[in-house]
């Protein structure tokens, strides 16, 4: 754990955001572990949260994916909208 | 029947579903009826706001334009994404329709009235303290609140429905907001002062208003001696009014609030 791993979140939540529209959060844990390698961490209490009903297991359906893109698009070519 | 817009944002919709559906169930109790924003997308959050500002409010902007096809105000319970509509506002001149953030709005004068006339069970007895956190009140330029350094909305809420706040100097600290899964170190160190402060004051429980706030304080105390309930403001109202689901809301923390809510006869 150290100062790379907040740009590492940063940039795992708007790739979540740019893929779905809403952050799908059990989505964006994965994607963080994978990116830090740091698989073990907390899985105690993931298990808590679950069982307390608190993890979606699917991400809720969005139909904008195509706004959001664009709004990427924008950013991605440094454009000022 | 009054009638508002509603833009839950992306944690209401997963760990903290007890926010949302707290919220939901007093608004129906006291008449007022949420409609949720078709097709709401993510506000951008901090990652955004850390990362550029042109997609930070593009993100935002593109809900509020959704908000603004209603004639209703955009009731927003999670204070994050109240902080980045407010900047898209901003950014706009103020246009469009108003945004309140939850905790605004069921303390205000109108709504608090209607809220003392319902209640059925207070929570008398109940000693609690109310934790805002950063961005409820600050910066005072978008939220608009004039005691930003020692606010009061909160307590005066949970005073109306028979609870007994705490006075304490850890109102508007930072509990490590976004830093959840990146900085778990900081996070237990700036979230771990606050809950031993609670403990200190003689607090039965932490209530709040924002659920990285109260996901961060609920999830980080296993090295305490004694555990604090860190409750959301909306199950408090929903159990002085005697909403049927509380209980269902409650057992969604992992502190369990039931013990000291039964303690003091409450549930």
């Amino acid at each position: 754990m150290g100062e790379n791993d907040v740009p590492i979140f940063h940039s795992v939540f708007l790739d979540a955001i740019k893929k779905g529209g809403r952050v799908y959060e059990l989505g964006l844990i994965f994607q963080f572990k994978a990116r830090t390698r740091e698989f073990l961490k907390d899985t105690e209490l993931g298990w808590k949260m679950f069982r307390r009903g608190k993890i979606r297991l699917l991400p809720s359906s969005f139909r904008g994916k195509k706004e959001i893109r664009e709004i990427f698009n924008v950013y991605e070519k440094g454009g000022r909208g | 029947m009054k009638e508002v817009s509603y833009y839950p944002g992306c944690s209401l919709h997963g760990t903290a579903r007890e926010y949302d559906e707290s919220c939901r169930g007093v608004s129906d109790l006291l008449g007022i009826k949420l409609y949720e924003l078709e097709d709401w997308s993510c506000c951008g959050a901090s990652s955004a706001h850390c990362t550029d500002e042109v997609l930070s409010i593009a993100l935002a902007a593109r809900n509020l334009d959704i908000a603004n096809r209603h004639d209703r105000e955009l009731l927003v319970p999670c204070v994050a994404c109240f902080s980045r509509l407010k900047a898209a506002e901003r950014e706009r001149q103020g246009q469009g329709v108003p945004i309140r953030y939850a905790l605004d709005f069921f303390s205000s004068e109108p709504v608090m009235e209607e809220i003392k006339k319902k209640v059925v069970k207070p929570l008398s007895g109940l000693k609690v303290v109310c934790y805002y956190g950063c961005l409820a009140v600050r910066p005072p330029q978008i939220t608009g609140v004039k005691e930003y350094e020692n606010p009061h909305h909160m307590d005066k809420l949970v005073e109306a429905i028979g609870a007994e706040p705490i006075s304490w100097s850890y109102k508007t600290d930072c509990c490590g907001s976004s830093l959840m899964l990146a900085r778990t170190d900081i996070v237990k160190k700036l979230s771990g002062r606050l809950l031993s402060m609670a403990r200190e004051a003689e607090a039965d429980c932490i209530v709040v208003g924002c659920p990285i706030c109260q996901a961060n304080l609920d999830t980080r105390q296993e090295e305490l001696a004694r555990e604090v309930p860190v409750i959301y403001f909306t199950e408090l109202i929903g159990l002085a009014l005697g909403h049927r689901d509380v209980k269902r809301w409650l057992s969604r923390h992992i502190v369990d609030p039931m013990k000291v809510l039964s303690v003091r006869g409450l549930i």
